[in-house]
């Protein structure tokens, strides 16, 4: 990119602040995101003439730079899209690149840190990458308009080139030189609706030809000049520390091994290759100091999930035509991302490189800086592919790790973390235990809801240096996200959340609060209907009378999954629908369940309302991965406390759901003129309740404990047509 | 010890600890990224290359195991003539986040070359590898394209189900 001159450097402020280049830099052709050859020594040397959102090369190949990590969501894609879109852009010619840390980068719907999470990369950027592409746009009419001697507003854009009513056209490459050179428009008007030409169009993602070559660069496939590997290991038990290790000797001998890192708690093999380093790191005894551990199993856990709901107390509405009285619960839960965790690092006397799989830019820069002692500027990050991120990546323990490393071998290091340590040591889904009494009057109203649910907080692992006097105030709003308000209640409520803590480390995972609350209240939801003789479906639309959101996303489900149409003998239906991060969405899940307790999934219909729809493929794509991710949740996965650390290890104890076991499924979107809400979560949250629903019907079984194989639900299948 | 097998096509020879997995040969000494770890004891399916054409699990193949054997990865698909493979997977945007993908490809790519036309029940039986982005719906799909190639699909913002067969 040094082609790209000072001279052509221009900034602007949009409602980012943003700076906007159009350089007359020549771009490499086609979608390489990344390409090895990339991570080389020489990026060591910061380089402001990379900070910008748009790169226009002489060549007409436009590069938009991407604040959002690349997890699978689509995001490259679709944030390209919308600059695209504003800009009359060929799409085939736009290539997305991760942004650098950089302040003009932040997410401002999260903390105003550069961080991907909370579904909120197409709501956050919607109108700031419009407006990005729009300035670009306006810049280059402009300077088509002194070519010609004309007005721009006679000047049209289209496909990459500006034209002139006479015929005469421009391509965006022949002018990027000059549109450099120009002011940028300071309010730049957006398209209207009606104008739209990709929005709303399914377009083919940009990381999907690498991805299928195996030419994306993950984390772990950075390769640098002299660059050694890394495994770890932690003292097991949460809160335990590493009092002693045995067999260092031994391992220092063992071919390829370069040296033992200790740590407080943990410790790190470096080798020439990373399965010398693993077969060394596993063959250490760790001798662990657990005078700080307090929860030696599950157990022990949840009694104090139970005294602290016991302590809340409950109260069962009196004179009511019925009521329910019960207690949910759920497991902690480990992301099982497909790539372990890992991260490369090469400190330098100049400062650190880091190449890391993250959601968290803003939050790894700091992390290794202070862990090194460096200040931040010292301290690039770059973004690679994440090997699946599902909330696991938002935190920066093996950034801090492999920075840590790097410093003490004085070489490149890439650490990657075997399955077990991801398994074993991550950021988890909070347990939760919840209580549900619920008066049902006459009409089959619930017009007195009392819920109270003990969890531990999840953004005290994320944010430790709020100390616990400010979370009683606040709350832990995403720990209780998606319990709080449930549209069922239509009288008096009482609704309490008690934080508890259990040390078992806790993060965002894939819908977090809702993931569990969705169970919760549509499971009771389901409850009440049947408690008081109403259809489920029925029910809820009563409910949601004053909530067109999710009475829309109902009437389109019972139209998708023909609700009301008789099914084959033994097949049953559940329904739930959840709001959570800005969308609504709906499911229905038709299954029959055998005399063993087998059950065959036979389809599953999904409805979202997401605001204005973006890339409708997109959305497909994520309504299916989150159905499977909810239902490997809800089927068969918890982690067990044993020994005060985590007992399951790896896939085969910690499983997930296979293609055999998916049915088809059908996903419609609501189109909406709404501000684009969420998507990356939202079809998470209500899976675990639709199947539980089901399998009431099929059963009249209330499973109110997930997963559901705890209740003897263990095989799982599905058919086809 | 050196061991001599054929990779993608051309002869090669290591020369490391016989027990060395195949997936670290691959990564590490031979730099070749494309095949990934995933679980380390054959649990996933991140990792599967062909040898002498059969879906391999490579995480948990000692080097010692390849000596004379015919290694495809991934980088060497397309030469192998299954480039089709990778076009349906790309007709049919089947990867997420893309970690497993490699895996799943050459995992379909050898029951194709066995079976090229497989049933709902070859697919299940063989599809084992781990997705947890959840694209097992259009693996299938992508899996039946290859069986019988079919003109892309209008793709627009309603219903749509996916994963049935063609």
């Amino acid at each position: 990119m040094s082609a790209v001159s000072r001279r052509h450097f221009l900034k602007v402020s949009s409602s980012l602040g943003a700076g906007l280049v159009l350089g007359a830099c020549s771009l490499f052709s086609g979608r390489t995101v990344f390409t090895p050859q990339q991570a080389t020594g020489d990026e060591l040397t910061e380089d402001a003439d990379m900070l910008g959102w748009i790169f226009i090369g002489t060549d007409g190949g436009i590069r938009v730079t991407i604040p959002s990590a690349e997890m699978g969501q689509g995001v490259y894609t679709n944030l390209a899209l919308l600059v695209a879109e504003e800009m009359d852009a060929d799409f085939s010619q736009v290539s997305p690149e991760p942004a650098p840390v950089d302040p003009q980068f932040r997410n401002p719907r999260i903390l105003h840190r550069q961080i991907t999470g909370g579904s909120t990369s197409t709501p956050a950027f919607w109108t700031p990458m419009r407006e990005v592409g729009a300035t670009a746009r306006a810049m280059l009419l402009a300077t088509a308009a002194i070519r010609w001697n004309t007005a721009a507003s006679r000047l049209s854009a289209k496909e990459s080139r500006v034209h002139h009513p006479d015929g005469r056209t421009f391509s965006f490459g022949e002018l990027a030189a000059d549109a450099a050179l120009l002011d940028p428009p300071s309010t730049p008007p957006l398209k209207a609706r009606a104008d739209f030409r990709l929005i709303g169009t399914s377009q083919a993602r940009l990381d999907t030809p690498d991805k299928v070559r195996g030419t994306a660069r993950f984390g772990v496939d950075v390769r640098l000049p002299g660059m050694v590997y890394a495994s770890v290991r932690h003292a097991h038990a949460f809160k335990g520390t590493i009092a002693s290790v045995e067999g260092t000797s031994k391992a220092l001998a063992m071919p390829g091994v370069i040296a033992i890192e200790v740590f407080d708690t943990w410790l790190a093999v470096v080798a020439e290759g990373w399965w010398q380093a693993n077969q060394a790191v596993k063959s250490l005894r760790i001798l662990q100091d657990t005078s700080r551990v307090r929860f030696q199993n599950t157990e022990q856990q949840r009694t104090a999930l139970i005294r602290a709901l016991d302590q809340e107390g409950k109260s069962v509405p009196r004179g009511m035509m019925h009521t329910l009285d019960v207690e949910y619960e759920v497991p902690f839960l480990e992301h099982g991302t497909m790539s372990p965790m890992n991260c490369t690092a090469h400190v330098t006397k100049e400062g650190c490189e880091i190449w890391a799989p993250t959601q968290a830019q803003t939050d790894s820069r700091r992390i290794a800086a202070k862990a090194l002692g460096l200040p931040r500027h010292k301290v690039h990050i770059n973004t690679t592919y994440l090997g699946g991120g599902f909330g696991r990546r938002s935190n920066t323990d093996f950034v801090k790790q492999a920075a840590l490393l790097s410093q003490r071998v004085g070489r490149p290091v890439q650490l990657i973390w075997s399955r077990e340590e991801t398994t074993q040591h991550g950021f988890y889904r909070p347990a939760a235990i919840s209580r549900f009494q619920i008066g049902i009057d006459e009409s089959g109203d619930a017009s007195q809801w009392r819920a109270q649910i003990a969890v531990p907080n999840v953004l005290i692992s994320q944010i430790p240096e709020i100390p616990d006097a400010v979370w009683s105030i606040t709350g832990d709003f995403v720990a209780l996200e998606g319990f709080k308000h449930p549209p069922y209640a239509v009288g008096k409520r009482s609704i309490e959340g008690i934080s508890t803590r259990l040390d078992t480390p806790t993060g965002f995972w894939r819908a977090v609060g809702h993931s569990y609350n969705g169970f919760f209240v549509e499971s009771i939801a389901d409850e009440i209907a049947h408690a008081s003789g109403q259809d489920p479906a029925a029910y809820r639309r009563k409910c949601y009378a004053n909530h067109p959101r999710h009475a829309g996303v109902l009437e389109s489900l019972r139209d998708l999954a023909q609700w009301d149409r008789p099914r084959e003998q033994g097949h049953h239906l559940g329904l739930a629908v959840h709001e959570s991060f800005g969308s609504v969405c709906g499911q229905v899940v038709e299954l029959s369940v055998a005399e063993d307790k087998t059950v065959t999934l036979h389809k599953i219909w999904c409805v979202i309302n997401c605001g204005i729809v973006v890339n409708p493929d997109s959305i497909e794509a994520q309504m299916q991965g989150g159905i499977v991710y909810g239902l490997s949740a809800a089927t068969r996965a918890q982690n067990t406390l044993v020994d005060g650390g985590i007992a399951e290890s790896n896939f085969h104890d910690y499983p997930a759901m296979r293609l055999n076991e998916i049915p088809p499924m059908e996903v419609r979107c609501i189109d909406s003129e709404d501000h684009p809400g969420g998507v990356g979560e939202v079809s998470v949250p209500p899976i675990a309740a639709a199947v539980g629903n089901a399998i009431f019907e099929a059963t009249g079984e209330r499973v109110r404990k997930l997963p559901f194989s705890e209740a003897g639900y263990t095989q799982w299948r599905s058919t086809r047509g | 010890m050196p061991t001599d097998f054929t990779l993608n096509g051309e002869p090669t020879r290591i020369d490391v600890d016989p027990s060395m997995p195949l997936l670290w040969v691959l990564r590490d000494v031979l730099n070749l990224t494309g095949t990934k770890f995933g679980c380390g004891i054959g649990q996933c399916g991140s990792c599967t290359v062909h040898i002498n054409g059969a879906a391999v699990r490579s995480c948990v193949l000692p080097a010692a195991g390849i000596a004379g054997a015919d290694v495809t990865t991934i980088e060497g698909l397309n030469a192998a003539g299954m480039g089709f493979v990778q076009d349906a997977w790309i007709a049919e945007e089947v990867p997420q986040c893309g970690y497993c993908q490699v895996g799943q490809i050459m995992t379909a790519a050898a029951l194709l070359k066995s079976k090229p036309s497989p049933t709902e029940e070859d697919i299940e039986a063989s599809m084992g590898n781990l997705c947890r982005c959840g694209t097992y719906n259009r693996i299938r799909a992508a899996v039946h394209r290859c069986a019988a190639p079919l003109p892309d699909p209008q793709k627009n913002g309603d219903a749509k189900t996916d994963g049935d067969p063609p």
